[in-house]
């Protein structure tokens, strides 16, 4: 009988070593998700969009360049207009200053 | 109960509260993980959001920039053409020829003057050019100034101005001047008529 009882603590202690290293191995996992989420965050924030910024500049440089090219051509044609009618603003100057 | 059935029931028991224990620690894991992934995904995408908007002002400000140099362009060239416009006005004026059309002009200059002037005694300066041109037909030119100005007495003043034409007309008592050169009314037409310049400029009238 004492034989059996001993066989039953000794399988009790099993048990609860068993039970505690479970608990450690949890505790092991916990930690190493802990971890891993620390990498995932960490990693996002190191994230950059540097494709996405390059296309940014890109598409803001081909804008400048189409306004500037718009208001190259809008000079040329002013220039051009302004030749034309140079006589006329001339006229205009003089008749105002000669009193008419 | 037998020793060996116990036996079983505590292993069986312990085997459950182990399952237990590492399912939840896993399930923990999974949940930490998640919101790490979750947290991640924001972190990102509102970096993104960071960079559209950064991007967002620079286009702006940049295109607004754009234009502004492309309105200084335009305003160069225009600017430039005026400046054109305005030397060969000059030009001509500065070559008009003194003939009867001249002396309308002068006459037409000498009244405005005198009714800005307010006085019944002026006198009209001119250069030196205009100065022999009105002496020649002063006559002609006070009778047409009476015309309209009955009382007026005008006197021609010896000393010759330095201006390209027109006339600086003075009260007597020196009080008061107008100047009807045509470098006053040059720069009357610059600075003042500058938008209609412009416009027919740019064949608007």
């Amino acid at each position: 009988m004492a034989e059996e009882i001993n066989q039953l603590i000794e399988v009790e202690r099993e048990a609860e070593k068993r039970i505690e290293e479970a608990k450690k191995e949890a505790e092991r996992i916990i930690e190493e998700a802990k971890k891993e989420a620390e990498r995932i965050i960490s990693d996002s924030l190191k994230v950059t969009f540097e494709d996405l910024e390059a296309e940014y500049e890109k598409k803001i440089e081909e804008k400048k360049n189409q306004i500037k090219k718009e208001y190259l051509d809008k000079a040329k044609e002013l220039e051009e207009k302004g030749k034309a009618n140079l006589k006329s603003v001339v006229d205009y100057i003089v008749k105002y200053v000669m009193g008419g | 109960m037998s020793v060996e059935k116990l036996r079983e029931e505590i292993l069986k028991d312990t085997e459950k509260a182990v399952s237990e224990v590492l399912s939840k620690a896993k399930e923990e894991a999974e949940r930490i993980k998640k919101n790490a992934e979750e947290q991640a995904k924001l972190n990102i995408e509102n970096k993104k959001q960071e960079i559209t908007k950064k991007y967002s002002e620079k286009e702006r400000a940049e295109l607004a920039l754009a234009r502004l140099e492309g309105k200084k362009i335009l305003l160069e060239v225009e600017t430039k053409l005026l400046d054109e416009a305005i030397n060969r006005a000059r030009e001509v004026l500065a070559s008009y020829k003194r003939d009867d059309n001249y002396f309308n002009v002068m006459v037409n200059l000498a009244l405005e003057a005198i009714g800005n002037i307010g006085s019944n005694e002026v006198i009209i300066s001119v250069n030196k050019d205009d100065y022999s041109f009105l002496e020649r037909r002063w006559r002609e030119f006070t009778a047409q100034l009476k015309s309209k100005y009955p009382d007026i007495k005008v006197k021609l003043s010896k000393e010759s101005a330095k201006i390209m034409g027109g006339l600086i007309a003075t009260s007597s008592d020196g009080a008061k001047i107008f100047n009807n050169s045509f470098d006053a009314r040059l720069n009357r037409v610059i600075s003042e008529e500058r938008g209609k310049l412009a416009s027919i400029l740019l064949g608007g009238v």
